[in-house]
Order: C-alpha cells, then sequence, then structure tokens
C-alpha cells in the first residue's frame, strides 16, 4: 500500500511560489492498478517524483509499505556517465541482489547484446527505456511506476511490456501516467483526474471508455 | 535493535555501492581529479621545503616546533575542509536520479562523497608523512591518541560544514561561490598560521571559539607532547560540532523539502 496524506509540493520560481500538488491524498492498495490523467502542468509528473520518492513533499506524509520501482519513462532512472553492465552492477548492489541474474532478466529483456558494455548517454531513447524496464523487472517491485513508457519504441517493445505487466506482473500494483485514454484503460483499472495540483475526477476504467475518452478531449481542449 | 542493525546494513550496502560507483566509473569518472587529492599536501609542502633548506630551516617563531610538521599539522586539515565542503552539491545534482531507488537517501549520496575526498585526503597525508619521517624531517607523535583526537574532530567538524554549504547550496547558487571566501577566511581558524601560545591571552580567547583551531591543537600536542604549550577545550569542541552537526542536517532537509533537487 502506498498512502500520501494531505500532500503538498511548492517549488520557488521567479514570479512567486508554484503549488504543483495542493494537498492531494490518495491511496494505492496491493495490486491496484492507477491511472493519472491531466494536462501538462496539473502536477503529474510532481506526483511520480514524489511517489518514487527522488524528492520530498514540502508538507503531508508518504506511506510506503511496498516495493516502489523507479519511473519507467523516456529518461529512466539509469545513470548516463555508466554503462549498461556498470548500472546493473549498481542497481544489484543497492537491491541486494545477484548480479548474474539481473544482468541474465536484462539482457533477455532488452536484447541489447554488446551494447551494454557501452555508456548510456550513447544509447537511443528507446534503448535506454528497454534497459531501465527490464532492469525494473529484473529487480523484481510491488508497484510500477510507468510515464509513457509504453509510447517508446517499437510494437514488439510494447508488446514485451504487455506481456511482462499485464499477464506476468498482474498481481502488481501500478501507477501510471499517459495522455492515452486507450493505454490507460488498458492497463489500468482506476483513473483519476489531476487539475492545477488537485484530484478532479475518479472512475473505474472497466466500462467507462466514453468518461476516459470525454476526459482526453477536455484535455486536449486545454491544450496538453 | 532489529531494526537498527537493519538500516545499518542498508546505509552501508548503498554508501559502499555510491563508493564503488564512483571510485570505479570508468566513463566521465573524475578520478584523476580525486587522484590530485592526494598528491596536493605533497606539492605544497615541496613548497614550503624549499623555503625550509633556503632559510636554514629550523624552527617557527623560535617556539621549537619544527616547520616541516608545523605544515603538516596545521595544513591537510583545511584542504580537507575545502574539498569536502562544496562536494555535497554536486554529488546530489549529478546523480539525483537515483534517488529514486528508495535505499538511497539523500544523505548517503553526500555521505559517500564525503568519505571519498576524507580517505584521500588522509592517504595523502599518510603517504608525506611516512615520507617525511623517512627523510627525518618529522617524529613520530608523542601522543597519538591527541594526534587522532584532533584528527577525528576535523573530520567531523568537515563533515558538519558539508552539510551546511550543502543545504545552503541547493538553495542559493551564491552560496556555492561563497565557500571558497569562506574557506581562505577559515584559515587563520584552522591554525594553519599559529599556535595559540603564541598569542596574547584576549586574542588566544577569541582564537579558542573556532573548534578546528581546538582540533588542530590537539594535534599539535599529539605531535610535539608537552614541550610547547598548547591550549584545547575538549568539551566545548564536542559540543559545538555537535551544534553544526544539526544545523547542517536542518538546513539540508529544509532545502530538500522546499527546493528543486
Amino acid at each position: 500500500m502506498i498512502e500520501l496524506q494531505n500532500v503538498t509540493k511548492i517549488y520557488p520560481s521567479k514570479g512567486g511560489p508554484i503549488k504543483a500538488l495542493d494537498a492531494v491524498s490518495l491511496k494505492i492498495n496491493d495490486g491496484e492498478r492507477l491511472g493519472i490523467l491531466g494536462k501538462n502542468g496539473a502536477g503529474k509528473s510532481t506526483l511520480i517524483r514524489l511517489i518514487g520518492g527522488v524528492e520530498e513533499p514540502s508538507s503531508g506524509r508518504i506511506v510506503r509499505n511496498m516495493t516502489v520501482s523507479w519511473p519507467l519513462a523516456f529518461r529512466g532512472a539509469v545513470q548516463n556517465n555508466l554503462s549498461g553492465k556498470e548500472n546493473i552492477l549498481f542497481i544489484a548492489r543497492v537491491y541486494k541482489k545477484s548480479v548474474d541474474d539481473i544482468t541474465a532478466k536484462t539482457e533477455e529483456f532488452a536484447e541489447l547484446g554488446s551494447r551494454l558494455n557501452d555508456p548510456v548517454s550513447t544509447y537511443s531513447a528507446g534503448m535506454r527505456a528497454k534497459m531501465s524496464f527490464g532492469l525494473s523487472l529484473a529487480v523484481e517491485f510491488d508497484c510500477y511506476l510507468i510515464d509513457e513508457i509504453t509510447a517508446v519504441g517499437d510494437k514488439r517493445f510494447r508488446d514485451k511490456c504487455r506481456s511482462e505487466l499485464l499477464e506476468k506482473r498482474k498481481d502488481r500494483a501500478i501507477v501510471m501516467v499517459s495522455h492515452n485514454p486507450v493505454t490507460i484503460k488498458e492497463y489500468c483499472n482506476i483513473c483519476v483526474a489531476l487539475d492545477r495540483g488537485k484530484f478532479v475526477d475518479r472512475f473505474y476504467t472497466a466500462g467507462n471508455l466514453t468518461r476516459l475518452k470525454r476526459w482526453q478531449e477536455a484535455l486536449l481542449d486545454q491544450g496538453a | 535493535m532489529r531494526e537498527i542493525m537493519k538500516t545499518l546494513e542498508v546505509r552501508t550496502r548503498v554508501i559502499g555501492a555510491l563508493i564503488l560507483r564512483d571510485i570505479g566509473m570508468r566513463h566521465g569518472g573524475e578520478l584523476p581529479a580525486q587522484i590530485y587529492h592526494i598528491a596536493e599536501p605533497a606539492v605544497i609542502l615541496l613548497v614550503i621545503l624549499g623555503f625550509h633548506f633556503y632559510g636554514g630551516g629550523g624552527a617557527i617563531l623560535n617556539t621549537g616546533f619544527p616547520l616541516t610538521a608545523f605544515v603538516l599539522t596545521g595544513y591537510p586539515q583545511h584542504m580537507m575542509l575545502r574539498h569536502t565542503g562544496n562536494s555535497g552539491v554536486p554529488a546530489i545534482l549529478s546523480s539525483k536520479s537515483v534517488l529514486y531507488h528508495q535505499q538511497i537517501k539523500y544523505i548517503d549520496l553526500v555521505f559517500s562523497r564525503i568519505i571519498i575526498e576524507v580517505a584521500l585526503v588522509i592517504v595523502g597525508l599518510f603517504i608525506i608523512y611516512v615520507v617525511c619521517m623517512w627523510l627525518r624531517l618529522v617524529k613520530a607523535p608523542v601522543y597519538i591518541s591527541y594526534f587522532y583526537l584532533g584528527w577525528f574532530f576535523q573530520i567531523w567538524i568537515a563533515v558538519a560544514i558539508c552539510f551546511i554549504f550543502t543545504g545552503l547550496g541547493l538553495m542559493s547558487a551564491l552560496v556555492r561561490r561563497l565557500f571558497i571566501p569562506f574557506a581562505f577566511i577559515m584559515m587563520p581558524f584552522y591554525g594553519i598560521f599559529t599556535m595559540a601560545y603564541t598569542m596574547s591571552p584576549s586574542i588566544r580567547a577569541f582564537f579558542l571559539y573556532s573548534p578546528p583551531f581546538n582540533a588542530t591543537e590537539m594535534i599539535r600536542r599529539g605531535y610535539i607532547g608537552l614541550a610547547i604549550p598548547t591550549y584545547f577545550n575538549i568539551s566545548y569542541t564536542i559540543w559545538t560540532s555537535l551544534l553544526l552537526t544539526f544545523v547542517g542536517l536542518a538546513i539540508m532537509q529544509h532545502a530538500r523539502r522546499n527546493y528543486v533537487a
């Protein structure tokens, strides 16, 4: 379970402080799949960063009772100045896993071959996404944070993501940010909409495609 | 108790992984720059020794304190301050993304960098000390315990100052620049140029407000023993170091909660 209690995040800016999240409360139960909709600047990325723990809230509390992956995004949590292999070594040490095991699993998923010896900074966006995703699958988390990753890469990669997350790991929780209502519907059972740092809607995705579509159009109108 | 052991285990594992990453980094690593940190005290010492032989050698300020030993017991701790004090902000900014791994805490990034910097200074000092002993320029410390105690405080103070400047540096880029002048201003307060013994009582009392000055006096007591009077207050140094540490941690926590990074 992950619980956000009255979480506010304020960023300083030249034009005065910006409230990216405004007293937000949220609970993600084990195995629950939450999709987050919202236009640019609504606070989606901030929410992901706070749930992921890379930043701390200005006020409020976040309780995590399960292991949470780094956000799987265009720019993964892999370190650019290290090679793929060095990233694997680092992750294996931090999470106390067998290096051989993590290497084998990552290689199997990412299919990067000898490029694993090159610095991640030389990878294409797709390769980086595969690397980051493969590593997170190898570590095995209770909850996966997904930031538009399914929009990256080719069909083969997207099919693999689907099979790994929706079939092999269907007991895990997911928090996903996406502009695509079809993806949200496919991956998530609950959807929340975020606007100006507050939750403005919350509904089950099953049988609610029209509501998803309506939200999507509303977001597009606002220039998402 | 089990909780504490578990926390300790995770902290050491994480800090170990970060240190191994930093020193093992082949691509864009900063290892050459770090090796320079070992060499720096040697370079300074060569310059000092040049003066030493040119000027006929001997003692400083007629106190009987040998010049080489005076430099070796005063300069390296200030160098350590310079290398550690400003290392926290780049340590965080350059690898912020690893904070997504929940085992890794903000402070681990700072701490792993400090450990590397301190270790390099200590290794450098050790090598030079051994070389100087071999050249008979310095002797073994008389009271090794005071020597270690002084160094213990110097490291502690450097860590605390690093915390303070990391927190402030995250809030303001100006403070990051101000660290260098700060370090220069601190030079006399580290006891690089002087000993409390040579000061008038009122000046001495003023300088003894500086915790690193106390610690340097401890190091010099360790080296020279009771042959030359040294002045320090251990409990005062403990309390001020503790205070600096808590202030530093509070500022870092504030920066973490309210500023980007």
